[in-house]
């Protein structure tokens, strides 16, 4: 596979179309494309990935122009595509995927799901649109191992841990296909269905057992294969479920000391609540006494004012309490006191109701003035409490401000300790669910398993008492020849296959071993186990056990992932043409590759990737690439440059 | 050279003659796809009786 060309349409930071050829001569494979920080380099090389795959590494999942989007008016459409040209085993194909877009009202912007196609040129020229471009795409390169192809430097850590461990199981079926050995695998599995035509081609009516043979023959293949696909996915669907586990148990472990921090932010968040209901209580309360009592407290000084000027004025106790000068009259009418006494006009006693006259209604009001007086000592004593009972509450209130802040600015820190932390609560539901699904795939596996041995068993006797009763029969007997020429085919291939791919796998170590050893330069070498997963182990100490890798440092693991792509494509190259193996040559898009590198391995690296892969396109700062292209010299056979115009737009162009 | 699968005598040479040839035309069919995995079980299958009959 080498890649001639790419354009992109309205992606990410280029607007309009612009397109790069890409080096592809033996000699001058190296493309260099160099930028500035945030001119587009990372968007540019993960063009690739959004046209083979329909995904990408970004942050920003919306691949579409920022800087057209703006200029869209309502209610517009636009689209954006990336369309590879390359080569792949000898056939040109051109990959394009292309994204509609729509501007609604409102100016949200609507994508529709992006759409691919992948064409190619017949022997004779024709174009033809292959009806299946996922599978294409996953012949040519699966996504599993795009990712050493289209590789990126700031994503290096994690990239070592999975050549280290944990890929998934795709990967050394995906590395085999690299190295060439899909035609056997192929061929293998065409003879197995060789085989099957022929068990069911013999003549079943030759023979009144022979019908009931080839029926239940039938009926077990049948099962026997829906148990062999049901077990892969299970396989698939196990793995997937228990990296799950292993992650989830790793984010428990590490947000555990959340969980408290959770706990302390729950507690707070009480004394929150409580704090309010405390303060809404007060304020209640002062607002009710308020309205009974601030009357009385407020008039109380006038009040007093008033009592004083009464008493000095010695209007007051004077009168008689609810007698009325209407009641004087009346006795003084009749003559007699209200004690017997006689009340004779112009008498001393006749004199003396005349001037109490003076103190008591309508003339006097000495009475109202007494009532006046009961009402003030009444409001008086109401007034008393009032102030107290005001300053209890408005303290609560004053201290509610001071407490609720100190709470809030606590559950703010715990706040900002808990960003980017995870609920231990929710990932513990969620590893429980999945460790429950995890024993139910398990036992259901192991039914399978069962059953699948009793049936192969049973398999085994139907077809050796079939084939000893088809021998008696001469058609029958010439079908059992021919499937026997394609067992004996099967089995010697899958003999082959089996030796052949240990012999890859040893060279590849060797290869991944050798390339490490250039590159990196230390006292360490790389093993490779039967899963393709590579160890590091030290060299150059005595007593070093062998089979205990070490922690590797950063230029280390970005050595261990070079030498083992390097090493992929270097065998698959070797293997190009070998009879048996379908290998083919493979490119390196790199972004940011040297970035961790000293200047020593970065001289290693550029010296060593030119030699192993059949095209290599960088994508580099300007600062990493002066150095990069001092040392790729001769290499380089084209060259880009970005000219990054604003933060959403940017251009590409050829040369320095 | 002959073994015996299921009974049956079978040429070593002519069926590793069929497996060189059967590896090269899966080669071309993967750079080709030519024939679906049906198509090529048949190819194979017309092959084999074609080379066992000439016995």
């Amino acid at each position: 596979m080498l890649i001639k060309s790419v354009k992109v349409y309205n992606f990410r930071q280029f607007k309009g179309e612009q397109s790069l050829d890409f080096a592809t001569d033996a000699k001058n494979n190296v493309t260099i494309v160099m930028g500035p920080n945030g001119s587009g380099k990372t968007a540019l090389a993960q063009a690739f990935k959004w046209c083979l795959y329909g995904e990408t590494d970004l942050g920003d999942k919306s691949v579409f122009c920022k800087a057209v989007e703006l200029e869209m008016l309502q209610n517009t459409k636009e689209s954006c595509h990336v369309q590879i040209v390359l080569e792949h085993k000898g056939a040109p194909y051109t990959i394009r995927r292309t994204m509609r877009v729509r501007k609604e009202y409102g100016g949200r912007l609507k994508e529709d799901p992006p759409e691919l196609s992948v064409a190619s040129k017949t022997p004779d020229g024709q174009t033809k649109s292959i009806p299946t471009p996922e599978l294409r795409i996953r012949e040519i390169l699966p996504k599993d191992l795009s990712r050493y192809f289209f590789f990126d430097g700031e994503r290096i850590e994690k990239m070592r841990g999975e050549i280290g461990k944990g890929k998934s199981k795709e990967f050394p079926a995906a590395v085999r296909s690299l190295l060439g050995l899909d035609a056997m695998k192929v061929a293998i599995d065409h003879l197995n269905k060789v085989i099957r035509r022929y068990d069911e081609s013999c003549d079943p009516h030759s023979d009144a057992r022979m019908h009931g043979y080839a029926r239940r023959i039938s009926e077990l293949n049948t099962r026997i294969d829906q148990i062999s696909q049901r077990l892969d996915k299970l396989g698939a669907e196990m793995e997937t479920a228990d990296n799950r586990c292993i992650e989830l148990r790793q984010r428990i472990l590490e947000n555990k000391a959340s969980e408290e921090l959770a706990q302390q932010k729950a507690r707070l968040e009480k004394l929150r609540n409580d704090l309010i209901k405390q303060r809404d209580g007060a304020v209640a309360q002062m607002l009710e006494i308020f309205n009974k009592d601030a009357l009385d407290f407020f008039a109380a000084p006038w009040m007093q004012d008033a009592m004083k000027t009464l008493k000095k004025a010695d209007k007051l106790d004077k009168g008689i309490p609810d007698i009325h000068a209407r009641t004087l009259d009346y006795l003084l009418k009749r003559g007699v006191c209200l004690c017997g006494c006689s009340l004779e006009k112009d008498s001393e006693a006749w004199e003396t109701i005349e001037k109490i006259r003076d103190f008591i209604p309508p003339k006097s009001i000495g009475t109202l003035l007494d009532n006046f007086s009961d009402e003030c000592a009444l409001r008086a004593k109401n007034a008393s409490g009032f102030f107290g009972q005001m300053e209890h509450h408005y303290g609560i209130v004053r201290d509610h401000a001071k407490n609720y802040g100190e709470n809030e600015e606590a559950i703010k820190e715990l706040v900002e300790k808990l960003r980017g932390r995870e609920d231990v609560g929710h990932l513990q539901a969620d590893l429980s669910r999945l460790e429950q699904h995890l024993s139910s795939l398990r036992n259901e596996r192991e039914l399978l398993i069962r059953e699948q041995g009793s049936k192969e068993t049973e398999l085994q006797r139907l077809e050796t008492e079939r084939r000893d009763l088809a021998l008696k029969d001469k058609s029958n007997r010439r079908i059992e020849t021919f499937k026997a020429y394609a067992q004996a085919m099967r089995d010697s291939l899958n003999g082959t296959y089996s030796k052949k791919e240990a012999e890859i796998r040893n060279d590849l170590a060797k290869t991944v071993d050798s390339i490490f050893r250039r590159i990196y330069k230390g006292g360490f070498s790389l093993a490779l186990d039967e899963n393709y997963n590579i160890a590091i182990n030290v060299t150059d100490v005595e007593g070093w056990r062998g089979d205990t890798e070490v922690e590797t440092s950063t230029a280390q693991g970005i050595s261990v992932c070079f030498a083992f792509i390097a090493g992929v494509i270097e065998l698959a190259r070797r293997n190009k043409g070998d009879s048996g193996l379908t290998s083919e040559v493979y490119p390196l898009v790199m972004d940011a590759p040297l970035s961790a590198f000293d200047k020593t391995r970065i001289r290693a690296v550029c010296e060593e990737l030119p030699c192993v892969a059949g095209q290599v396109i960088i994508f580099i700062k300007d600062t990493d690439g002066d150095l990069a292209e001092e040392h790729l010299g001769r290499k380089v056979g084209r060259r880009y440059t970005f000219d990054k115009k604003t933060e959403f737009e940017t251009l590409l162009r050829e040369g320095r | 050279m002959t073994k015996t699968v299921n009974g049956i005598e079978v040429d070593v040479e002519k069926a590793n003659r069929l497996l060189i040839w059967l590896v090269e035309r899966e080669s071309e069919n993967l750079r080709s796809r030519e024939k679906n995995d049906t198509e090529m079980a048949k190819f194979i299958a017309k092959r084999i009786e074609e080379e066992v009959q000439c016995l």
